[in-house]
This record gives C-alpha cells, sequence and structure tokens, in this order.
C-alpha cells in the first residue's frame, strides 16, 4: 500500500476511540421523530469534530524520524491542514443540527439550546472556542488578502486556547471523559513541545563555515556541527534558524531548506535562494555565526524501492535534494541507476550543474541531461524518450517551481507512469 | 479544502441568522393546554427515558426531556431520574448541594402536572402557569391574532339576569386554534317550570313593532351581524353598534365579555 502510511493507522485507531465510546453509550434506538436524529447526529458529528481537531494538534508534533512514518514532514503538514478542515466543517454541522433540531420538534421554536442562559456555560465556551477558530482560519480564507506565513503561524497559536476551550465543552457533557483526558493532553502536550520546549530541546548548535556563492541569488552555506553530527538520508530538509543579531531579516525566525550534502560528508550544506526577506539575509551570512537546526525531516526520497531505476526531474532551487542524492551515489553500493534531468530557463540558472556532470562522469549509474526552456521550450515526452528511453519504467522523482510540476505531473501521467510512482515534495506551508 | 470550509462558515452563519430572524419573527405555537393536571405514578413511569424524560420533584411533575442535552452533566446523571420520583437528585446533586435558584426558575417551564395525591396548591399554580401563557402571548402574538388577546379553545356560555319582561340574553362561543369559530347570541324566556318558552329571534310580533320604532333594522338581521361581526373581529370591543339597534349591542358586547373572559 503506497498511498497508506502506518502514522495514518495510529492515527486512525485513536480517532475511533471517542467515536466508538460514543457510539456504544448512544447506539441510536429506532425512532420516527426527527429530533431524536438532530440531536444524536448532532452530538456524534460533534465528537467526530473535537476528535479531528485533536489529532490535527496531534499531528502538530515534528520530530524527527517521527514524520517518517506519515510519508515526511510535508505530507504530514496536508494531512494536518485536512483533518482541521474536517474538524472545522464538523463543528459547524454540530452547532447547526443541534440548534436545528428544536426546529423538528414542531412545538415552540426555540434557541435556548443555542443559546441557554449564562449559567450553562459548557455551550458557551464551545461558542467561544469555535469564534477562536474562525479568527485563527480566516487568513486561510484569505478575508485579508494573502496570508503572511510568519503572522499566520502567531495567530494558528489560538487553536491552543481554542482546543483547551472545546475540551471545557466537552467534559462536563462525555459520559466517558476520560478519553477526552487523554486525547487532549496528547493534544495539548504536542503543542506544548513544539512552540515552548523544542525551540530549546529539539535544536543542535551549528557554525557557518562557509558560504559560496552559485550564482548571484544563490548560495550554499556550509555548516559545521558545534556538538554532535547530525544523521540523515539525501533529499531530507532541516529547519535552520540564524543566531545572528546583525542579519537583516529573519534572525531567530525558522525556515526550512533542503540538505545538498551527502550524508558521509562531516559538513551540512544548504542550498539557499534568495526567494524573500529571510533567505535574502542569509546571502550574506558571515562565517563564524552561529545557527541552529533542527531536523532532519522529510521522506522525499528515501529509498523506498532500492530496486528500481530512478528517473530525477529537478527545477530550479529544486535541485538540490537531487545534489545531495548525486553526491551520495558516490560512495553508495546499490545498483539501481538514475537518469537526471535538470530543467532550467538557461544555462546561467542552472545552479550545481558543473559538480553535477562531473558526478556523472565518475559513476557510471549516474547520468545527466540538462533542459534549457528558453532554448528548447518545454520538455516533452519525446525529449524524455530521446535521453532516458526507459523513463516510462522508472520510479519519478520531482521537485521544482509550482509550474513545472504542473507541466510536468501530467505529462508523466500522459506517458503511463501511474500516479503511484511519481514522488513530489511541494514546500507549501511549512 | 479552506474554500470548502469558509463555505461551510458562511452556510453556517446564514442558517442559523434565518433560524434566529424566524424565531423573532413567528408566533410563538399557542400553549395547548395551559392548566396542570393529576398525574398518576404509572403515567409518570411511562416517561422514562431520554426521549421523553417526567420527573416528580416536590409533589410537581416537569417534562424535562428538552433539557437533557442543556444540562451541564453527562446525559445518564439527568435521565437515571426519568421517570421516577426526582426530589432527591434535585436537592443533592450528588455533592450534596441543591440546585441553584437559576436552575428553579428553568424548572418552572418544563411543568406540566402534580403527582397524584400530592400536597399542592392547585389554583395558585393554575394562575402561575396562566400568567406565564399571557407573559408569552403578549410577546408573540401579532395584531391580526385577536390583537394580543389569547383563547383556550373550547365553548363558552353566558346568560344575563331576566330584564323585567321575564327575557334574558343568551350568548354561546367557540374557539378554536386562538379563534373564535362561531357565535349564538338571542333572548330567551322561561316559564314557572325553568323550561324556555321564548326565543327572541324567532319573535315576528316583536320584529315588526322594531321595524316601526327603527325604521326597517331588527333582531332578524342585527344579532346574525353582531355574531359575525365579533367572529371576524375576534375581540367585543371590535363590534361597532348597528343604528337602531344599541340596546342590543350594549347586550351583545356585555355578554362575550363575560363569555370570553372565561376563555383567556
Amino acid at each position: 500500500m503506497r498511498w497508506f502510511k502506518p502514522g495514518e493507522g495510529i492515527l486512525l485507531v485513536l480517532g475511533l476511540i471517542p467515536v466508538a465510546i460514543f457510539l456504544l453509550n448512544h447506539w441510536p434506538s429506532p425512532s420516527t421523530d426527527p429530533v431524536v436524529w438532530f440531536r444524536w447526529s448532532g452530538r456524534l458529528v460533534g465528537v467526530v469534530g473535537l476528535t479531528l481537531l485533536l489529532l490535527a494538534a496531534l499531528m502538530s508534533l515534528r520530530l524527527p524520524k517521527l514524520d517518517l512514518m506519515f510519508g515526511g514532514l510535508p505530507r504530514l503538514w496536508r494531512i494536518h491542514r485536512l483533518v482541521g478542515f474536517m474538524g472545522f466543517v464538523n463543528i459547524l454541522l454540530h452547532a447547526w443540527l443541534l440548534g436545528f433540531a428544536t426546529v423538528t420538534q414542531g412545538r415552540t421554536l426555540s434557541l435556548a439550546g443555542l443559546f441557554p442562559d449564562v449559567a450553562n456555560w459548557p455551550i458557551w465556551a464551545g461558542w467561544l472556542a469555535l469564534a477562536l477558530m474562525v479568527v485563527f482560519l480566516a487568513p486561510t480564507f484569505q478575508f485579508f488578502g494573502r496570508l503572511n506565513y510568519q503572522r499566520w503561524k502567531r495567530l494558528h497559536l489560538l487553536s491552543a486556547p481554542a482546543l483547551v476551550l472545546g475540551l471545557i465543552h466537552t467534559l462536563p457533557l462525555a459520559d466517558q471523559p476520560l478519553v477526552w483526558w487523554v486525547l487532549g493532553a496528547l493534544s495539548i502536550g504536542a503543542i506544548v513541545w513544539r512552540k515552548v520546549l523544542s525551540p530549546h530541546l529539539g535544536r543542535s548548535a551549528w557554525e557557518v563555515a562557509e558560504v559560496r556563492q552559485l550564482k548571484h541569488d544563490v548560495v550554499e552555506i556550509c555548516l559545521k556541527p558545534l556538538g554532535e553530527p547530525m544523521r540523515y538520508m539525501a533529499g531530507q530538509f532541516v529547519y535552520l534558524t540564524p543566531q545572528v543579531p546583525g542579519l537583516s531579516a529573519g534572525n531567530r525566525e525558522e525556515h526550512p531548506y533542503t540538505i545538498a550534502s551527502a550524508p558521509s560528508d562531516p559538513m551540512l550544506r544548504l542550498g539557499i535562494k534568495d526567494l524573500g526577506d529571510a533567505s535574502h539575509a542569509l546571502q550574506q551570512v558571515p562565517p563564524g555565526s552561529r545557527v541552529d537546526v533542527e531536523g532532519p525531516y522529510g521522506d522525499f526520497y528515501l529509498r523506498h524501492y532500492p530496486k528500481r531505476d530512478q528517473l530525477w526531474l529537478g527545477g530550479g532551487i529544486g535541485i538540490t535534494p537531487f545534489v545531495s542524492g548525486a553526491r551520495a551515489m558516490l560512495d553508495d553500493q546499490t545498483d539501481a541507476s538514475v537518469h537526471l534531468f535538470y530543467l532550467s530557463q538557461d544555462e546561467y540558472r542552472s545552479y550545481y550543474l558543473d559538480e553535477l556532470q562531473n558526478i556523472a562522469v565518475k559513476q557510471s549509474r549516474f547520468d545527466i541531461t540538462a533542459h534549457h526552456f528558453s532554448v528548447q521550450g518545454a520538455v516533452t515526452v519525446a525529449f524524455l524518450e530521446e535521453h532516458c528511453p526507459d523513463f516510462r519504467d522508472r520510479e519519478v522523482y520531482l521537485c521544482g517551481p509550482p509550474g513545472m510540476m504542473k507541466h510536468l505531473i501530467p505529462l508523466l501521467k500522459r506517458a503511463g507512469i501511474t500516479g503511484n510512482a511519481i514522488h513530489s515534495e511541494v514546500f507549501d506551508f511549512l | 479544502m479552506n474554500k470548502f470550509a469558509y463555505s461551510a462558515l458562511i452556510a453556517f452563519v446564514s442558517s442559523l441568522l434565518t433560524l434566529i430572524a424566524v424565531v423573532w419573527v413567528a408566533p410563538t405555537v399557542a400553549e395547548s393546554d395551559a392548566r396542570v393536571r393529576e398525574i398518576t405514578l404509572d403515567e409518570l413511569a411511562t416517561h422514562n427515558s431520554a426521549d421523553s424524560c417526567w420527573k416528580e420533584i416536590e409533589g410537581l411533575v416537569y417534562d424535562v426531556t428538552d433539557f437533557i442535552d442543556r444540562h451541564p452533566t453527562p446525559a445518564s446523571v439527568m435521565t437515571q431520574w426519568c421517570g421516577r420520583p426526582s426530589t432527591e437528585g434535585w436537592v443533592d446533586k450528588g455533592n450534596g448541594r441543591p440546585h441553584s435558584q437559576g436552575a428553579e426558575a428553568l424548572l418552572d417551564d418544563f411543568l406540566v402536572g402534580y403527582l397524584e395525591g400530592a400536597d399542592v396548591d392547585l389554583a395558585a399554580l393554575n394562575q402561575s402557569i396562566n400568567e406565564a401563557a399571557v407573559d408569552a402571548s403578549e410577546r408573540t402574538a401579532t395584531g391580526t391574532e385577536g390583537q394580543g388577546v389569547r383563547y383556550r379553545d373550547g365553548s363558552y356560555y353566558a346568560e344575563a339576569e331576566p330584564g323585567s319582561r321575564g327575557t334574558f340574553g343568551i350568548i354561546e362561543i367557540s374557539v378554536q386554534g386562538n379563534r373564535i369559530v362561531g357565535v349564538y347570541f338571542d333572548e330567551f324566556a322561561r316559564d314557572e317550570d325553568g323550561t324556555v318558552n321564548y326565543r327572541k329571534s324567532a319573535d315576528m310580533n316583536y320584529a315588526e313593532r322594531w321595524r316601526r320604532v327603527s325604521g326597517g333594522v331588527t333582531q332578524l338581521s342585527t344579532y346574525p351581524a353582531y355574531e359575525r361581526m365579533l367572529i371576524e373581529q375576534g375581540v367585543p370591543e371590535g363590534v361597532d353598534a348597528i343604528s337602531g339597534a344599541t340596546g342590543a349591542h350594549e347586550a351583545f358586547v356585555g355578554l362575550a365579555a363575560q363569555a370570553l373572559s372565561d376563555a383567556r
């Protein structure tokens, strides 16, 4: 099962516990009265909603290796987002069903169930939790234009009080409060680790040893461990937090960067393109600076299928994980061969190209084809076929700008490669 | 996904606003029977589930079904008392403390009756529950529905004192669904045995005499006219006097008010 990861199984089991407890306590008795069904399903979706939100909080836990159980951190984040939104929609449905239950009574229309006396504080705690959720989700609805990532991260912290209020709403009303205590403690614990403990305990100290200018807007930063070196696999990434007070932007802000070095390299090398304020500032980071590193994360091309030959398609700064992979191939012993297509606008915007071509000379199982969009136009199936005739039989890894992905993924599928064999990593929302 | 969640939020807020608007605008459905009644232990015991949960507390019986969801404990804390005397659970919430005054005020809304043999002040109970019903109707009834007046279903009868000629006016009014649906007004006389031997509406000699005095109008058309006006207007004050029949108008309105006072 390529699409199902063990971590998801654990979450599924965790999530089914409160739902099962609810169903055991409230197995619906046959009734033709719609009120009964509105109330029953209203409570059920409430249980489902809170469970999903607690699981989403649990998934904010960021621990090296743990993310591999979910197919890497970017995939874990995608699930977190999906589960969080589903939880939110279930909570809306919960309030809706309970609010409209009185309508189906055909007796007195009443808002008392939704807006009771203040003495009925658990209900109001629920409303407050929902209001907080709307506030911190507002940027994702783009109420205020495009969202600013750092501000969004701070605002998203409101999810912690929202969860606590959700638990306050639920605990007095629950049949078996214990399950909520346990799930709640796990979820709040995950948030506390992520936001309070991990910045101190989860990071290691490194020193900038060298900054290599690859092009005018791309550098490779070489880091020397001040403590234990890090064990990682090709294609993974780390969160880098500069501790450089003189930096023009992004000091003490964490951002994800892909590792370009081979796992055997004593130095940790990161390929960094000038794409925003923080990465712009890093282009000028002075050697000797202190930085904190958290990681490694990601499962991009962990060798899940070591027997199969591989097709790599990299573009822009998305070439970095493949640089790490190619460097690692110089000393690995597997017999799978790799063909890398390096897609770029023109020769000037091909970083690491010389080094990659050198590796191809030394390592016979590694081939590289450079493709320049400005000269050759968009990549076609014929182009792939010409340089790599068996590309359809390979495991495909893609990394690059959104436009490239949008063009290549449908093209590969049309060429007959199944979606399962196509792996891509999108740094969206990290 | 975020577009979907956003649409769900908009739909949620819109339907909630609609619900609030509907509750605000629509009149509350009339209390069908605003009078407490006697309930036996057997009847109480049939309402023993979360789908219909009645409880006896200090002699009175309450239907608390609608409150189970709103009660700030697990439902089982409440439902364990359904269908049985529950004073114990009321005066001791499990921690030795009784329910609050706020809870007591809420409880009144769910009153359905009193337990058979309980020592309760019925008159006071009925009065308070009727006051509550009138309060509710004053808040919500609209002008077209009896101008703020609520009538209970039933037929109401009033009779005037016999006049100098021995005749007396009577009225019967039928109410259904808060509306006056039927009115009968007439003047009768009785013989020495008490048997009704005279109906003014059928007295053509009287009509002829009246016609000469009034120049046309008689009881033949005015009585049905007053009856119809009361049905249309819903309140005695809405019945206008017909020229030439003001004495009958006065008698009609007085009797109608008397009969309807029982209906409120």
